[in-house]
């Protein structure tokens, strides 16, 4: 069952196979939960709890994956709302206002692994690229971490989140060079971010 | 191509996915545009740095929860092999209906308590169902059976088994 196709597993899912489930889950929990840890700026507890909510709730709607569609990008699909659904939240948006008020607490960012250690630690650039990402405007964010992190096309990107692929390709370009000015300064940005 | 289509395309030209028509024109800009060529290297510079990114693995106890959580949402199947004393689970199991409805006949069904945990004989429950046993005259003209559909799997003691002889 190793050598299955995602599409293929989601299909034997859908026929009661929990072991398919298994499979994916392992294929994917990592990037995932990266995706996740990303989109709710380094809130590890958080980033748990989503990722458990996320994966029950697939389970559990597998009836509606439809098997014409690209496993990878419906999962993101689905990721990527519930993150939203999940920081428009009234309870997350309260925790961020008590947070502010609190520096002590979980900190706000902080690239971490699953032993909580970042990896690369000595890597500055890698440290601020990932905050640099996280300061992004959300609808950059999502398209950045789609498109360069996780590797989806333009088009791709596009479907998931019910945009021109023209406009994933500006909002792409505006979020790289924000990145750029932001990790070596607008002189090496190229063309100033057009507001 | 001026330069904010140069730029819009500037990730594909540097994954190789370009059409060839496109990458030449693109080339071509970059070629006479310092203001691109210096995007563009910032944009290869970028790529360099996505690939440090850590990849995040999650902690083993959330894998184990969401393993957990997967495997209490699907139907367990029912036993079919019991011992001479029974749980509540696999009473239920041999009676084929829910906990539930095996609750609502608790100190009915004959039972005994041990640890905290109610047990039940299957020799007794045996006679327990025998007597309760009665013969149901399926008439054609009861509005029950009118539902039933007699199916090719049916079973020894399914009211679709039932039929089935009858007919």
């Amino acid at each position: 069952m190793t050598d299955m196709g995602d599409e293929e597993l989601m299909l034997q899912t859908q026929k009661g196979n929990v072991h398919a489930f298994e499979l994916l889950f392992e294929r994917y929990r990592a990037r995932v939960f990266g995706f996740i840890l990303r989109m709710l700026n380094g809130k590890r507890h958080d980033a748990e709890d989503l990722m458990q909510d996320i994966f029950v709730k697939l389970f559990k709607a597998r009836e509606m994956y439809e098997p014409r569609a690209k496993f990878s990008t419906w999962l993101f699909a689905i990721v990527r709302n519930h993150c939203l659904n999940f920081v428009r939240s009234q309870a997350y948006l309260q925790a961020q206002r008590t947070e502010s008020l609190d520096p002590g607490d979980e900190p706000a960012a902080a690239p971490a692994t699953g032993s909580g250690r970042a990896v690369n630690r000595g890597s500055d650039v890698t440290e601020r690229l990932e905050l640099a990402i996280q300061g992004l405007p959300e609808m950059y964010k999502d398209v950045f971490l789609l498109r360069a992190v996780e590797g989806f096309s333009h088009d791709e990107t596009a479907h998931m989140l019910g945009l021109n692929p023209a406009t994933v390709r500006t909002h792409f370009r505006r979020a790289r060079l924000m990145l750029v000015e932001e990790l070596e300064g607008r002189a090496n940005a190229g063309q100033a971010v057009e507001a | 191509m001026n330069c904010d289509i140069c730029g819009e395309w500037m990730d594909e030209y540097l994954d190789g996915v370009l059409p060839d028509d496109v990458r030449t024109e693109l080339e071509s800009h970059v070629a006479a545009c310092a203001g691109c060529r210096a995007e563009l290297e910032a944009c290869r510079r970028l790529g360099q740095n996505l690939k440090q990114l850590p990849i995040h693995i999650p902690p083993a106890q959330v894998c184990l929860r969401v393993s957990e959580a997967i495997h209490a949402e699907t139907p367990r199947a029912r036993r079919s092999d019991f011992g001479p004393v029974l749980d509540l689970d696999e009473l239920a199991d041999y009676l084929r209906v829910d906990k539930k409805t095996v609750g609502q006949y608790v100190g009915d069904i004959p039972c005994f308590e041990l640890g905290g945990r109610l047990l039940f004989r299957k020799a007794k429950v045996e006679e327990w169902i025998a007597g309760r046993e009665t013969v149901v005259d399926f008439r054609s003209d009861w509005p029950a059976v009118q539902k039933w559909n007699v199916s090719d799997n049916a079973t020894k003691g399914d009211v679709s088994w039932v039929l089935a002889q009858k007919n």
